[in-house]
């Protein structure tokens, strides 16, 4: 990939913080979700982490990177990715309890909400594992946001594969139990 | 934090562990030996491991969800800001790298597959599949360089070789095969109407690629039809399997990546997919999973159909198709026929050459055995190597037993041993016989050796690996040379075997399926001789090596009666914790009057407490009439003795005088239904009456001989049903002595002269 690259553009990334480089990704990922609707066949799934790297193809294309800019990219892209999609599911949550009416005759409401909850329930949980083991937080950011196999997960923290893998059944297990308390916490 | 850490991580590791355990028992083991000391420590792992099931339907349904707000991001106009510029499409006439596509001639799961002409280093027509977009394409192409070593190790005429693996200019990942044309195999088999002897040998062809792959440590993880082509070259019907290594290099073995990709499609065909590759709890795919792929795919060979409709499949949403796949209980081929209508199952016979009334019944039996085995869910069921199977198909081509058929002492190894009792008795060569009725096993395991001198060439898979591959090598050995001591102990050479079991002592084997065939043979040999002790040390391992069987089987063979009788016959308390054993184990799964006349049987033998005598009622009343049951005199046994232990002696007793009015009466059964009415008529105050019922069981037993007898006609004669009579009768007299004094057991049969 490394080839033919053009070295004065080689600096886009370099050097940047996960903080710098989220904006970026964020807006990146806007232009690629527009182009897709407009360009790509129906048929074609679009999904978030195919996204995310789509992103990175264009925004490394051409350039050599250092690792260390991939791991800043896919850690900033796994949160933009969370900060969308959270967006997103939160203000369907409020359209359909402002708008109770308006759903009339359309039965799947309260299953839709309860759909929505998935992201909103796991991206809370994730807040108290974050601050509880930062380490399993990271793990599962980087899987279920950006999309990101174990063995780049294993070489961006330095971990074995295995460690990640065991890591991510682990943090599902965690959360899992969080989100169930915090259902029957609710329910009661 | 730091302490909260450490404890999270070895917490995690203890959960990996834990969730790699497939028996409930080893796990608790396990458990226990690790957390011993804390059973609050035992509760929260056992909760974690509760939730990790029920995480991976969670995770899934969120990956479903986070698909769905990303679709609505996309349709949401305003996002786009300004639209970045479409990413080019490959097509004929584009040229990369040293690759000119020329026509596109298929499209498959994951890409679309061009014919294509290399120019350099050779000229050549090869196949490029270009897969879809989106994917991680840079660590794509590292996994299959890494692999390539291997891939190229792999030299099978009927295995596609695959060369090279890039990225377009756009990005998306490819990879260079040899180029194929052909038909999908069961395509081409129902356009060239293959019988289905034809048919299997071509799937022997296909097993026989998968066995090579296997040997180098490739696993496919995507057999399913498309993936082998068939081309007819000098007349013959030459498969191929194509795809090797893409699976693995397109969609690595991380644990949730397996099938499902983080891309959210789908990677393979879910009704080719095994439920370890579908389930995501965290087992790794091994080559077992294209054993079950095998399976999958010789069933549609075989009725034209796979056990899971594809097209229904495709109409689900991931975690219910998940769902789907776990919980399917599949048919054997034959009945799936039987299902089929009249126009569908003249074109699904048409296509084999075959009527459509004897289609049926060829499936039926062995080679439903043989599918129905290697699609089993649990793969330690499995067949364990693809050779097993080849084999197993062999041998049904050759009209000889197939290995799969459940453990049966009238199928193959009671015979053995009873023919080789008549050839002693007459003098004649053994030697054809140990051939005749091991050769199988010992072929398989000569052919397991082989395998694995192979496997130990190759240095890619670690030391784990070869630990692994010691330890199969000692147990097929020992197996075999286990094999060896039953012969001797046939041909009469008492001593010799003695002391090669002293070498290889029953120990040195696990409890292992392939196992219990051996534990089977050597304990009823054992028992028919008199000689417990070694006899119940075959039982005591037959019984650890059947936990890993389905407790179906279990219930509906003789294991449990010969064992249990095995344990009373040597008066040992042990025989206690066998039946508390397989109450827990096998009541919740008796589902069957044969499955209960079993149960009832081996737990009513000896006096049971009021609590056992309430928890087998249900097994009780599953008989049913006894006349309804696949054997309506040893149901009537079952029953009475059931009644007799819970104090209701006329109950029992009019059971027992029905029993004996049964049709195919064994003596064997007789005597042990003659000796419970004389408990009974004694419970009663009848002790004429007793003491009449006695004797008959007595003279029964005397005119039986060796053998055992319906209306005078010699049946088979098994050691544990006159074991069982012998107990009982022993009992009686017990009863019956005036003074109820102790009267030491003596046996009613002696051993000589057998």
């Amino acid at each position: 990939m490394g080839d033919g690259q053009d070295p004065s553009n080689s600096s886009d990334l370099e050097g940047m913080t996960s903080e710098e480089i989220l904006p970026i990704v964020y807006e990146e990922l806007r232009r690629i979700a527009g182009a897709r609707l407009l360009n790509e066949s129906r048929q074609m799934t679009l999904q978030a982490t195919a996204l995310v790297h789509e992103a990175w193809l264009r925004l490394s294309s051409g350039r050599d990177v250092a690792w260390e800019n991939r791991a800043h990219f896919f850690g900033a892209a796994a949160q933009a990715m969370r900060r969308i999609l959270v967006e997103k599911a939160r203000s369907k949550t409020a359209a359909k309890r402002t708008q109770p009416k308006a759903d009339d005759g359309w039965n799947g409401l309260s299953e839709e909400l309860a759909n929505d909850d998935h992201i909103l329930m796991i991206h809370e949980c994730l807040i108290r594992l974050e601050q509880d083991d930062p380490a399993l937080a990271r793990v599962v950011l980087l899987k279920f946001y950006a999309g990101l196999g174990s063995r780049e997960i294993a070489e961006m923290t330095g971990s074995s594969v295995r460690s990640v893998e065991r890591q991510w059944m682990y943090a599902k297990a965690k959360l899992y139990q969080m989100i169930e308390a915090d259902d029957s916490a609710a329910t009661s | 934090m730091k302490g909260s850490n450490l404890q999270n991580e070895v917490e995690s590791a203890l959960f990996e562990v834990a969730l790699s355990i497939e028996d409930p028992g080893a796990l608790e083991t396990f458990l226990e030996r690790s957390l011993g000391s804390d059973p609050e420590a035992i509760g929260q792992m056992r909760r974690l491991i509760e939730s990790s099931r029920n995480s991976t339907r969670y995770f899934l349904e969120a990956r479903e969800r986070r698909a769905d707000l990303a679709a609505e991001l996309v349709s949401n106009h305003s996002l786009a800001s300004e639209t970045a510029p479409p990413l080019p499409m490959e097509g004929p006439g584009t040229r990369f790298g040293d690759y000119l596509l020329i026509s596109r001639i298929g499209e498959g799961s994951g890409g679309v597959i061009y014919e294509a002409e290399q120019e350099r280093p050779i000229q050549r027509k090869v196949a490029v599949k270009i897969l879809r977009a989106g994917m991680d394409t840079e660590a794509m192409i590292r996994r299959f360089r890494s692999e390539r070593q291997a891939l190229a190790m792999m030299d099978h005429p009927n295995i596609a070789r695959v060369y090279d693996a890039g990225a377009s200019s756009s990005g998306r990942p490819y990879f260079v095969m040899e180029l194929v044309v052909g038909e999908k195999i069961t395509d081409y088999c129902d356009r060239h109407r293959l019988n289905l002897t034809d048919r299997l040998h071509l799937f022997q062809q296909v097993c026989g690629a998968i066995e090579h792959a296997h040997q180098k440590g490739i696993i496919h993880r995507d057999i399913k039809s498309s993936n082998v082509l068939v081309t007819h070259t000098g007349g013959r019907h030459v498969p191929k399997v194509i795809d090797f290594g893409i699976a693995k290099a397109a969609y690595p073995a991380d644990r949730d990546r397996t099938v499902i990709t983080s891309h959210d499609h789908l990677f393979g065909t879910p009704a080719y997919m095994s439920p370890e590759q579908i389930d995501l709890a965290g087992l790794d795919v091994d080559t077992r999973s294209d054993i079950y792929s095998l399976g999958i795919l010789l069933y549609s060979l075989l009725v034209g159909r796979t056990p899971l409709d594809p097209a229904e499949l495709a109409q689900l949403g991931l975690s219910a198709m998940r769902d789907r796949v776990l919980k399917n209980q599949p048919e054997p081929p034959s009945k799936t026929l039987a299902q089929l209508d009249g126009a569908q199952l003249g074109s699904v016979a048409r296509s084999r050459r075959a009527e459509p009334r004897n289609l049926a019944s060829q499936i039926a039996g062995d080679l439903d055995w043989i599918v129905m085995k290697a699609i089993e869910r649990t793969r330690a069921r499995r067949y364990q190597t693809v050779d097993a199977l080849a084999v197993d198909i062999g041998r049904f081509l050759n009209h000889q037993p197939v290995s799969a058929r459940p453990p049966s002492r009238t199928y193959l190894l009671a015979k053995f041993i009873r023919r080789n009792r008549l050839a002693c008795i007459a003098g004649a060569s053994l030697v054809s016989l140990f051939i005749a009725a091991f050769a199988f096993t010992a072929t398989l395991y000569k052919r397991e050796r082989i395998a694995l001198d192979e496997q130990r060439r190759l240095k890619f898979e670690a030391e784990a690996a070869r630990r692994e591959e010691r330890k199969l090598r000692q147990q097929s050995d020992a197996r075999a040379n286990l094999g060896r001591v039953a012969f001797l102990l046939d041909q009469g050479r008492v001593a010799e075997a003695d002391e090669l079991w002293q070498h290889y002592p029953l120990t040195s084997i696990e409890p292992s399926l392939e196992a219990a065939a051996v534990f089977r043979a050597l304990g009823d040999w054992n028992a028919t001789h008199d000689r417990w002790d070694q006899a119940l040390q075959c039982f005591r391992l037959l019984i650890q090596a059947n936990r890993l069987e389905k407790p179906l089987k279990i219930l509906e063979g003789a294991d449990l009666l010969a064992s249990g009788i095995a344990l009373l016959e040597c008066d040992k308390p042990e025989y206690v914790d066998f039946r508390n054993d397989i109450m827990e184990r096998y009541l919740p799964s008796t589902s069957t009057p044969l499955g209960a006349e079993h149960l009832l049987k081996v737990c009513c033998a000896a006096p049971a407490s009021d609590r056992i005598i309430r928890r087998l009622s249900g097994a009780a009343e599953l008989i049913g009439d006894p006349e309804d049951a696949p054997y309506p005199s040893w149901a009537g046994l079952s029953l009475a003795l059931y009644h007799y232990r819970a104090g209701d002696l006329e109950t029992a007793l009019s059971e027992a005088k029905t029993g004996l009015t049964k049709d195919y009466l064994k003596n064997s059964c007789a005597a042990s239904l003659q000796a419970l009415i004389a408990l009974c008529e004694q419970g009663l105050h009848q002790p004429v009456l007793a003491r009449a019922a006695v004797d008959r069981a007595k003279s029964i037993t005397e005119e039986s001989g060796e053998g055992d007898f319906v209306h005078g006609k010699p049946v088979e004669s098994l050691w544990f049903d006159w074991s069982l009579a012998s107990y009982l009768i022993a009992e009686a007299e017990r009863e019956l002595s005036p003074a109820k004094a102790m009267i030491p057991r003596t046996r009613v049969r002696s051993g000589e002269g057998r």
